[in-house]
């Protein structure tokens, strides 16, 4: 098992470097000069440009520039200065990064849920209006653009049905309320976001464990089952969800990307303060180096979140560890 | 997905395309005039408005009508506005009185959405079938060397397509519109450039899969160059399989490029593209709902179509994928 975590954080690793390296080369040829992006409109001497470049170290070869800046980022963690935020990225990504956890996460535990839910009990009912329902509804929560499902979530449960707040992550008297009224609070501003930041991945699991679950039923070992006088009930939750299930730990795995870009847009719908609200401030207000630091670190919870799914996967089942050359 | 889905998804991009294409010739309203600013602004959909029409053929739109001597007056917003009689087509106000309507309403700047949708199918899958396009010849570009080439070159290109599918897919196409400023052109080279990598490894895997049988090693041996196995033996197997990507892929951008317009990245305005659509409505989603709403129908049943077309097709080529 030690083994192949190893082996898996070799993979990893030089991916995170790869990354950085396609990011520096998006930047060098990129129009325009970093110094531009500083100085703005305003117009200035060509020895004052010069010095600022000598400042910030680009009058120096680009590989050495690479390298510098690779230290910088991995190194240090040194990711600049955002100027919308008056802040060093750092920091501002400190301060967005847990929203984005608690969202991402809540989101997740909801697919989960749903996705399974659905999906086992869609299979069900195989052959019924249940599952034709549940596969259209599947298929056009995975067609709909997260920020309009977020839109239409806001207009019918914070407007015509005021269930929800729409916006933000506290309520304005948040600083008065008790610890139990805050936890409370919090969950009433999550909700509405997590469930469309979900939904897309929630469609996906359903179809995904709906289909395992009727190659599973299909199996000699549910007709044994059935044989042997298992209830019917027993055999779809029990037997064949059992079977169906496993897969399921990699798909969550390949759906962080989708949260991830995700959270992009429906932070910026529900002003959720985490990082896609910060990407977008960022991209308005032209502060490329944080638009940088959010997409490394973005692609390092996709890389992280890939990680932990093949580990769990391993963890779960020995076959996978055991073939991919675990045994040597 | 049943013969009925199959059909239905068929039709649906059938019309779409259709009014897509021929979209001036549809007798729609032009998709950027703002005809009235006082009087038409966010009219809910179905709505009728008073009108009359001039001598030169030109409509005056009201939002309410009265006749007053030898003339009559339009109310539009505060004010009132007077027109002689002589101005208005025939003469009279009966056969100048005209009732427009708009059966999706109109926006904010009380432009026609109807005509918006259309002519948004227009460039929203304009960028689509370009970009998915795009992406399959990239991908086919890289997956063939890299599976012809094998040894490091295959290495090489392998390890770069995992680095690019490892960056979120938004946060890359934000990131490259951050970079290289915003236009339709670089829309879609920016989701061309994003969507390569699926199309890659198919077309690598189906590289590898067919290299090592008899009829190519006797191309080979016959003195086949490279690019004449790749496209004369290799590629036509890979045909099918790449078009069903392609197909979901244009789905795929669709939703993307929403998504980029929606964060102002996408397709600059005035040029309506549904996710701009949908941006715009956005701020008044509690007094005018149908502005940002319809869109995302028209978003939904694409990619609902194309899914389900290119699912169907995908099955049809492989039987036991079935689900």
């Amino acid at each position: 098992m030690i083994r192949y975590f190893l082996r898996r954080l070799l993979v990893a690793v030089p991916l995170m470097f790869g990354v950085a390296t396609l990011v520096f080369i998006l930047l060098e040829t990129a129009p325009g000069t970093p110094v531009d992006q500083i100085l703005g409109d305003r117009q200035v001497p060509p020895e004052v440009r010069e010095r600022i470049e000598r400042a910030y170290g680009f009058d120096r070869p680009a590989p050495e520039r690479y390298v510098r800046w690779l230290g910088a980022v991995f190194l240090q963690g040194e990711l600049g200065w955002s100027h919308s935020r008056a802040r060093p990225v750092r920091r501002a990504l400190a301060e967005a990064l847990p929203p984005t956890l608690l969202l991402a996460g809540t989101a997740m535990g909801f697919f989960l849920v749903f996705g399974i839910a659905f999906g086992a009990w869609s299979a069900a009912r195989r052959g019924r209006w249940q599952e034709r329902l549940i596969t259209l509804l599947s298929l056009a929560a995975y067609a709909m653009p997260a920020f309009w499902l977020g839109l239409m979530a806001i207009f019918l449960f914070s407007y015509k049905l005021p269930i929800f707040p729409a916006s933000s992550m506290h309520g304005i008297d948040f600083d008065t309320m008790s610890a139990a009224g805050r936890l409370f609070d919090l969950i009433r501003h999550l909700i509405l976001p997590a469930v469309v930041l979900g939904a897309a991945s929630a469609a996906a699991m359903t179809r995904f464990v709906h289909a395992g679950m009727l190659d599973a039923l299909a199996e000699p070992f549910i007709l044994a089952a059935r044989g042997r006088g298992v209830s019917e009930r027993r055999l779809l939750w029990g037997h064949a969800l059992r079977r169906a299930i496993l897969p399921v730990i990699s798909l969550a795995g390949l759906s962080l990307p989708v949260l991830v870009s995700g959270s992009l847009v429906v932070e910026v719908v529900f002003g959720w303060p985490g990082m896609g609200r910060l990407t977008y401030d960022a991209i308005l207000a032209q502060d490329t180096s944080v638009v940088l630091a959010t997409t490394l670190l973005a692609t390092l919870f996709v890389v992280l979140g890939n990680l932990f799914a093949d580990l769990a996967l391993a963890w779960a089942d020995p076959r996978v560890r055991l073939q991919d050359g675990g045994g040597r | 997905m049943s013969a009925a889905g199959f059909k239905f998804a068929l039709a649906l991009i059938g019309v779409l395309a259709f009014s897509a294409i021929a979209a001036p010739w549809l007798g729609l309203r032009d998709p950027n005039e703002q005809l009235d600013g006082l009087v038409l602004p966010e009219l809910a959909p179905l709505t009728r408005v008073d009108a009359v029409e001039l001598v030169d053929g030109t409509l005056r739109f009201a939002t309410e009508l009265r006749e007053i001597e030898g003339a009559v007056e339009l109310r539009r917003g505060p004010r009132w506005d007077r027109i002689p009689l002589t101005d208005l087509y025939g003469g009279t106000l009966d056969s100048a009185h005209r009732r427009p309507r708009f059966v999706l309403g109109t926006d904010g700047f009380g432009r026609d959405i109807l005509a918006r949708l259309v002519y948004g199918a227009r460039v929203s899958l304009l960028i689509g079938f370009l970009a998915a396009g795009m992406a399959l010849g990239l991908g086919t570009l890289v997956g063939t060397a890299a599976g012809l080439a094998g040894g490091w070159i295959d290495g090489l290109l392998m390890r770069l397509t995992d680095v690019v599918l490892s960056v979120p897919r938004l946060f890359l196409a934000v990131l490259l519109v951050a970079l290289y400023g915003r236009s339709l052109t670089t829309t879609i080279l920016v989701l061309g450039a994003t969507s390569w990598m699926a199309a890659a490894r198919l077309v690598r895997g189906e590289i590898l899969s067919l290299r090592e049988r008899d009829y190519i090693q006797a191309a080979r041996a016959a003195g086949a160059a490279a690019p004449r196995l790749a496209w004369v033996h290799l590629l036509p197997s890979a045909m099918l399989p790449l078009t069903v990507e392609g197909v979901l892929r244009v789905g795929d951008t669709i939703l993307i490029e929403a998504s980029l317009s929606f964060l102002g990245l996408g397709v600059p305005p005035p040029d309506p593209t549904w996710g701009n659509m949908i941006a715009e409505g956005r701020h008044r989603l509690f007094d005018a709902w149908w502005i940002a709403t319809l869109p995302g129908f028209a978003i939904i049943a694409t990619v609902v179509a194309l899914h389900l077309f290119g699912e169907a097709a995908r099955k049809r080529l492989n039987p036991s994928t079935a689900c």
